[in-house]
This record gives structure tokens, sequence and C-alpha cells, in this order.
């Protein structure tokens, strides 16, 4: 069966991504998934859909927040908007997933060398 | 966010899911079209980029959800709906699991209360059964001097009591009554741990035999004589002429031995309970911190010291059991047994109601099929079939509760009797739990197999197969097969324990019993002791009874015996043979018997040799006594035994004469081989008289139940206060005595009837799914011009393979099973083939007819309907 779906990079990847977009700026579902994907160069592959449920966990942890708008063009959209709890929890992920990629990068140095 | 607030706004944000998701795919599609793409494309793109739409917003929604639980009630749902839908078919799985999960519920409640429950006394780990270990390694009673010997040692037990069975006459107050009772020492219940409910217990007065005559009553006895009144302590019971004062009333929650209504003091003393006569159950409580093995050692090394000291002329050694043991006696292997044969019932129920699910399965391919298209999770699905099958055994555990509450009402009254404590028996907790752990487990296995099947095989296949059923699901189909061939080798083997158990049984019923029962009534006479305290005229008193009863039209003959075959009693102990050295290792043993009239013709027992005892054998003759055949086997193999002397061992010593052999009555259960009997005339102990109570024995040419009131006026002629219990046939007795083995039979019989039942129905509905499977081959077939046996050829064969590897597997199984029963069964060998013949033969019998059904209606369909249907 091929209904397996791409998974993340790693667990808790795409949350962090959205939350880091999010800092910028307030936006909504589509938009955001446009930006990621832009911002990545098209280098990662995310199903659009699989935005949904991140977000899900994300409001559910009170990291952000979200409300009906009225969008640029005149559509009805939900804006999410990090709240102080998601920025602090970025910055905290941020550093820990420098620190792993750090990690991972020496490691991988040392094996070329 | 709060959890409640989540519950009741829930609904609000799934909303606010699907409209963000609408939202989505619209920004998408738009923008596309921008693009220069035709609207369908772009629908089509941004679904593809979009992903599985269902699996995201599930996904998306159980964020919200506690989601096992949640997920789960989804699938209740869902099941429930479907059983709606389709209730013969949830009914029928529902009913075959109740009957599975209420047998076992009922028979563990049993064997909870029995097996596993530790008994209702205080420390009863400590609690210790102490008894002689006699002739041929038999375990008796203790006799007094014994009692009081081991009474007296403190290195085993930190406290050791005594219990009789006895019976005595209540005349007053109300009506006169014969009552079974116990007599215990006055240790016995305080080391059992039982607080009175009032008074107190029996003091080391009491126990004496000239002591003041006390009595603890129950407290059903409290209500029932004294309607509860307090004021009924300290008040007065007529026992056997003579005043017992009451001292104490138990707990209603009390049970012990027979649950007596009436308690009674030893009231023994050394001179009046002679050594060697063993009738005391003698319990130990072991020294805190003593084992089993520890006391045994102890016991073997004490055992010489202890008898000596008593002056007991104990055996040779003890055996240490625990009590609990020896009050579950032989129930045990009885209940392993019933325990098994209901799980394989259960076992069977569980192979049914798995074929059924595969059968719908199967009519569920579509439906299954187009939920994995639409992204369903296979786990998920999975989990779905298994909360229906969960939901059809968790319904089928509450029906089956019912039904465990009707049938352990009639299986404790069927195997009350060999039950110990069975009114403690009822559904509790535990039962409760069991019963619910048992549906889950139940439901999980049955429902297993159809939901992995479910899971797996190819989309593709499936979606074009559709709702039509047709080759190629051989998985399935191999499935129902290894289901089948289970359910026939389960049903084998509780077939082959039935058959066994029957075959046992008619062994049983028509064993040589050493008598005549047919025309002969026995009642049970007690003589009050305070009116007949001169043995003189005890013995004068039975032999007018005797005379008297003769005397009656149509009575034959008349006679009194101490304990009647059948009857569970029997006295037993050691005893000399003049010129021949005692053996203290092996001291011989015999029941013995005492006799007054003429009790071996009123039996019709055959007189091997010599003479029968008559009313010449008087206290003033020479001693004699008559033996029976096993006797003579055991003791005289080799010799005539007619002249040789023997001292009977009870009462005056002294040698008597051996005067006649007597055909063996089967006196003790009927299983055990009779134990050589001496009977001696009641005119010549008369020392013994006040120790023994009789039995009255009447051969009459009239319906003996029709005497009943003529023989017992007949005897209140001689003296009207004459308390008469137990009046009943011979043949009365020995069928409640067979009833305890019947029984059982009748319980396995029954078991294995709903195994057979059962597993007809699941062959007839596999075979009858595999016709329809190949309708369409068997429609050409007729069409091409195959005959009805070519058809019939083809089911049946496909059939009988089905049915042999069933029974070879079955045999197999009940091979290795049903050593089991061999406790249970008597005269037959757990291997006997005529009974694994027959009941091979039975089984392939009915599984034949549960095929020929399907197999002849094969033979009869339309070729043409069913080709054009294609």
């Amino acid at each position: 069966m091929k209904l397996r779906r791409q998974r993340d990079l790693f667990p808790g990847a795409l949350e962090m991504m959205i939350l880091r977009t999010l800092k910028r700026q307030p936006l909504h579902g589509y938009a955001l998934v446009q930006h990621i994907k832009r911002s990545s160069n098209d280098l990662l592959q995310i199903e659009e859909g699989s935005l949904y449920p991140a977000l899900q966990r994300l409001l559910k942890e009170e990291l952000v927040k979200a409300e009906w708008r009225i969008s640029s063009t005149n559509r009805r959209v939900r804006t999410y908007k990090l709240t102080a709890a998601g920025a602090r929890h970025l910055v905290h992920e941020v550093s820990n997933f420098e620190r792993m990629l750090e990690g991972i990068t020496r490691v991988l140095a040392r094996r070329e060398s | 966010m709060n959890p409640f607030k989540q519950l009741f706004s829930r609904r609000r944000l799934y909303i606010d899911l699907s409209d963000e998701i609408e939202a989505h795919l619209e920004e998408k599609i738009e923008e596309l079209v921008q693009g220069g793409m035709s609207r369908k494309k772009a629908v089509a793109t941004a679904r593809r980029e979009f992903g599985n739409l269902t699996l995201i917003q599930e996904e998306s929604r159980e964020v919200w959800q506690w989601p096992t639980i949640e997920s789960f009630l989804a699938d209740l749902r869902y099941g429930i709906r479907m059983l709606r839908r389709n209730p013969a078919f949830g009914l029928t799985a529902i009913l075959i699991l109740a009957v599975g999960i209420g047998a076992n519920a009922a028979v563990f409640s049993i064997v909870d209360s029995i097996l596993l429950k530790p008994l209702p006394y205080a420390d009863q780990e400590r609690l210790m059964m102490v008894r002689d270990v006699g002739d041929r390694d038999t375990r008796t009673p203790m006799s007094y001097p014994e009692f009081l010997g081991w009474k007296g040692q403190n290195q085993i037990f930190e406290s050791v009591g005594a219990y009789s069975f006895a019976s005595v006459d209540l005349t007053s107050p109300g009506e006169p009554q014969h009552v079974d009772i116990i007599r215990a020492s006055a240790e016995l219940l305080p080391m059992l741990g039982t607080m009175l409910r009032s008074g107190r217990g029996f003091t080391a007065q009491e126990e004496l035999r000239a002591g003041p005559p006390a009595v603890i009553i129950s407290d059903s006895f409290w209500h029932s004589r004294f309607h509860g009144d307090p004021s009924a302590l300290g008040g007065k019971l007529t026992l056997n002429d003579t005043l017992f004062t009451i001292v104490g009333v138990l707990p209603p929650d009390f049970h012990f031995a027979t649950d007596p209504d009436l308690i009674l003091p030893l009231r023994l003393d050394a001179e009046s309970a002679a050594p060697r006569f063993n009738f005391l159950q003698v319990v130990g409580k072991l020294r805190p911190g003593m084992t089993l093995p520890q006391a045994r050692g102890a016991a073997a090394a004490a055992v010489k010291q202890v008898n000596d000291r008593a002056s007991s002329f104990g055996g040779a050694s003890v055996y240490i059991a625990p009590l609990r043991d020896f009050l579950i006696g032989d129930s045990r292997p009885l209940l392993v047994a019933l325990l098994g044969t209901v799980a394989f019932v259960l076992l069977i129920a569980c192979a049914n109601t798995a074929n059924l699910l595969l059968a719908r399965a199967a009519a569920r391919q579509k439906e299954i099929a187009i939920r994995i298209s639409l992204g369903a999770a296979r786990m998920r699905l999975i989990r779905q079939l298994l909360t229906e099958s969960l939901l059809l055994s968790v319904l089928g555990g509450v029906i089956g509760l019912a039904i465990a509450r009707w049938g352990l009402v009639s299986l404790v009254k069927l195997l009350g009797d060999r039950l110990p404590h069975s009114s403690d028996i009822h559904l509790d907790g535990y039962v409760l739990a069991f019963t619910a752990a048992l549906s889950i487990f139940t439901g999980i296995l049955f429902g297993l197999a159809p939901a992995l099947q479910a899971g797996n095989g190819n989309l593709v296949d499936r979606l074009k197969i559709g709702g039509r059923l047709s080759a190629g699901l051989s998985n399935t189909q191999l499935m129902r097969n290894v289901l089948i061939v289970a359910e026939i080798a389960f049903s084998l083997v509780l077939l082959a324990g039935a058959g066994l158990l029957l075959r046992s049984f008619i062994r049983l019923a028509h064993v040589d019993k050493g008598f005549d029962p047919d025309h002969v009534l026995t009642m049970h006479i007690a003589v009050s002791p305070g009116k007949y305290a001169e043995p003189k005229r005890e013995i004068n008193y039975l032999n007018q009874i005797v005379e008297s009863t003769r005397n009656l039209p149509g009575v034959e003959s008349v006679g009194f015996i101490t304990n009647l075959p059948f009857s569970g009693d029997a006295m037993s102990g050691d005893f000399l043979i003049q010129g021949v050295a005692i053996d203290p290792a092996n001291v011989s043993a015999a029941s013995k018997q005492f006799v007054v009239g003429e009790y071996f013709s009123a039996m019709h027992m055959p007189l091997i040799r010599g003479r029968f005892l008559n009313s010449t054998d008087t206290n003033e003759s020479r001693p004699v006594v008559v033996v029976d055949q096993g006797f003579v086997r055991e003791y005289f193999p080799h010799e005539d035994p007619i002249g040789k002397h023997i001292d009977v061992g009870w009462g005056k010593r002294g040698w008597s004469e051996i005067v006649g052999v007597v055909g063996e009555a089967r006196e003790f259960a009927m299983t055990a081989n009779p134990i050589p009997t001496i009977y001696s005339p009641m005119a010549q102990k008369p020392e013994l008289l006040e120790f023994l109570a009789f039995n009255l024995a009447v051969r009459t040419k009239l319906d003996p139940l029709s005497q009943i009131q003529v023989i017992s006026g007949q005897i209140h002629q001689l003296d009207s206060t004459q308390v008469i219990s137990k009046a009943r046939t011979m043949e009365d007795l020995i069928d409640s005595k067979l009833a305890a083995r019947r029984d059982p039979v009748w319980l396995f019989g029954t078991f294995s009837a709903i195994a057979l039942f059962l597993a007809a129905i699941g062959i007839y509905g596999v075979l009858s799914y595999y016709v329809l499977q190949r309708k369409s081959e068997i429609g050409t077939r007729i069409a091409l011009g195959a005959q009805n046996a070519d058809i019939l050829r083809l089911i049946l064969g496909h059939a009988v393979k089905l049915v042999i590897v069933g029974m070879a597997i079955g045999l197999a199984v009940s091979f290795a099973v049903v050593r089991a029963l061999s406790s249970l069964l008597f005269g037959v060998q757990p291997t006997d083939l005529p009974t694994f013949l027959g009941v091979s033969a039975l089984l392939a019998f009915l599984a034949l007819v549960a095929c020929g059904i399907p197999a002849l209606r094969a033979t009869r369909m339309d070729p043409s309907t069913i080709l054009r249907n294609e």
C-alpha cells in the first residue's frame, strides 16, 4: 500500500519551522506552507496537508493562537499568531536543534577526513 | 487549554479545521488557475499536493481527543450500528459466546471458592490434619488416647484439637428430631479463630465424660428453634435423654465439616474411649515458623514417644497434611477436569465465532476496501474490527453472567455433596473480574484472525471482487479450515472424556454389590442411652424389635447392623489372629460390624462356608464371629478359616471363633476395594452398646416404602418415644451414593453435547460457504454433465479431509489429556479403546450429517440460474 505519508525530517521539525515563520509575522495555513517551501528553496518536500495536524498540536499547547480574519486578497482565512509561550518554546527548540546540528556536523566532518 | 472547555468547544474546533482546509484548497486551486491551469486539473493537483485529506483531518482531530478512548468510542458506536444492521449474526455470535463464557464463569466460581480461596479460619495455612497411617497405607482418624498423646507434645503443634461425627436425638424443646452433630474438643473453636456470636466455648470440665453437659448451637438453629431470642443462651436442650445447657451461639458465617447445628464437647475419658478405637479427626495448628516438611520430620521422630507416653497403641506413623487439602479431598480432580472441559467449550465457541466473523468479513470486503482506499490506516481498521469483536464478547459476557448465575445453582445442586463448604459458593467480585477478563480475552482471541485478515491483501483485488464471492481468498479459506479442524479436535477431546466417564459409570452401576438391595427397607434407630443404660435391656429391646417386625405381613427377614453398606459410615480398627505375632509395622485392620437378628438373610448376602450368626449366639454362649471373603483372601489365603480364632479388638478382650464366611458387601465407596470385614453378634459385645447406633434392614415382599408406617408403628408399640430416622429403601441409599458419580457424567455429557452442537454448526457453516464460493464451478460442472455423485465427491472430499485431520489431532490430544480424569474413572483405563472408537464414530457421523446438507444442496443447483447470474 502506498498510503504512507512522507514523514517529517524529525519529530518536531515542522513545528519548529512553523513557529519560526510565525515569529516574523502572523500567517494563515496556506501562506505558511508556501512561505516554508519558498524559504527552503523547495528543498524540503512538505505535504501541504501535514501542516494542519502540526498546527492543531501547537494550538493545543497554546504556543500559537488562531483567529479568522479577512486576508489582503479578501479571503476569510484563519490566521495564526505566535504566543509568548510559543516564542520561548522556539528559542529553546532552536538552541536544542543547533546543538544537535553541530553534533551531527562534527560527526559527518570527521568521517569525511 | 482546559480539557473541559476542549470537550465543549470541540465541535467548533472541528468546523474551524475543515473550513480552514477547504479555504486552503480553494486558495491553491485559484492560484493554479491563475497560473494557467485548467480548473479540473488544478483541483486534482491541489488535492494531490495536499495529501491524504481524510487521514490529515483525522490526525488533526485526534490532537484534541483523548485519542484511544475516543476512537474506541467511535468504533463502538460503529460496532453497535453494524450489530443493529445484522441482528441475526450478532445474536448468534453473542449467544454462542454467552454459553462459553457463562459455563466458564460458573465453574470458575466453584474453583475459586474451593481451590483458590483460603479457608475462613485464622492462620489457616498452619492448620494441619493429623491422621494415623494404617494398614495398606490407609489414613484413618485417631483414637482418643492418641489424640491425648499429640495434645501432650509441644514441639510441633502450638495446639491440637479433635472432632468426631455423631448424631443425637433431640427431644425438647420442639419437635423430636434426629440431628447430625459434631463433637469437638475445647481447643477446636479457638484454634479455628471462631468468635462466638454470644456465650463462650467449652471448658476443660465440660470435656470430661462426667462433666456438666454443654452444647454450642449454630446461628441458624438459634433462629429456627429460638427465633433468635437472646435468652436461649443458658437454656436447655434434651439430647439423648440428657439435659444440655446452651453455652454459646456460633456466628452466622461459621462453616466447618458438615455445618452441624449442634456442637457437643467430646465428653470422653481414657476409660470409655478405648485405644485402637479410631474415630477422632485430629487437627493441629503448627507452631509459628514451622514448615510442613519440618513438621513431618519431627512427627515421624516423635510418633513412638507420643504413643508410649499416652499408651495409645497408635499407628507406627502419622500423616500430616494441610487441613485445606483434607477438606478439598477428591473434589480437586473433578473441578480441574470440569474447568478443562468448559475451557474447551469456550475454545470451540471462539472458533465458531471467528468463523462467523470471517464469513461476515468476506461479505464486508467491499466496505473494508473502500475504507482503506479512502485512507483508513491499517492499524485503525484492525482496531475497529477488534472493537467490534470485543463488543460481541462483552455482550456475550454479560449474558454469560446471567447463564452463570443460573448454571451455578444447578452445578452446586448437582455437585454439592462432593464439595466442601458448598453453601459458600456464589458469584463474587473475583468471578466478575474473571468474567470480564475472559470476555476481553475471548474477544481478542476470536477477533484477531478476521481483523488481521482484513488488514491484509491486495486492495485492487478486493475492489474488483467487490461483494461477489470468488476463489482467490485462499488465506481466509485456510484459516476457516484450521478453525474447523480445531473445533473437531476439541469436540473429540470432550467426547472422549464424557465417554470414559459414562463407561466408568455403567461399570460402577453394574458392579456386584455382594447383596441384593431389591425390596429392602432400612431405617436408622438410635436407642436412648438413658432409658436403656443397662446393656442387657438394650439387647432385649433390639431383639424385640426384630421379632415383632418379622411377624408383620410380607416381611421375610429382619436384622440390625451398625453401618449399612453405601451409607458412607464405617468403623474399622486392628484385631489379632490367634497364633500370629503382631507386626507393629503392619497391623492387621478390618472393618467391624455388629449384628442383631438375621441381617445376612435380610440383605440376601451369600453364605460361602459355615453358618450365619443367629439367636443362639448370646453373651452366655462361646464367642463367635463371621468374616467375609475379602477377610479370608487377606488373612487366610491358603487355609480354612472356620474354627480359627481372632480377637476383634474392641470391648472386652478375648478370642472369638470364626464360624462362617459370607460374600463381600461393598461396604465403602464403590470404587475402593472392599475392606476385610468382621461381623460380631451384638449380644456378645454388650460393653460396646453405648457407642453404637443401629440400622434396621427389613426384607419384605411388599413395596418397602409402603411399610415405613407399619414398621414404625410396630416399633412405637414397644417404645413410643423411639426416634426413627432416615427411613429409605436400600436402593435409594445406593442411588444417592451413585448420584455422586452420575452427576459428573451428566455434566461432562452436557458440556460435550454443547461442544458437539457448536462444532456441527461450525462445520455446516464452513461447508455451506465453501459450496457458495464454488457455485460457478459446480454450475459449470453440472452443465458439462457431472453426475450427483461427482458433485458430492467434490464437496464431501473437502469436508472429509478436514474431519479426518481434526479427529487425528483430537485423538492425539485426548490420549494426552484424559489421564487427568483417571482418578474419576472406575474399571476403565483412560486409554479405553472401545470408548475412543465409539466417540470417534459418533463425531464422524455428526460431521458427515453437517456436511451432507450443503453437499446435497450443491447437487440440486440449477446450472442455468447460476451461470446466468455470473
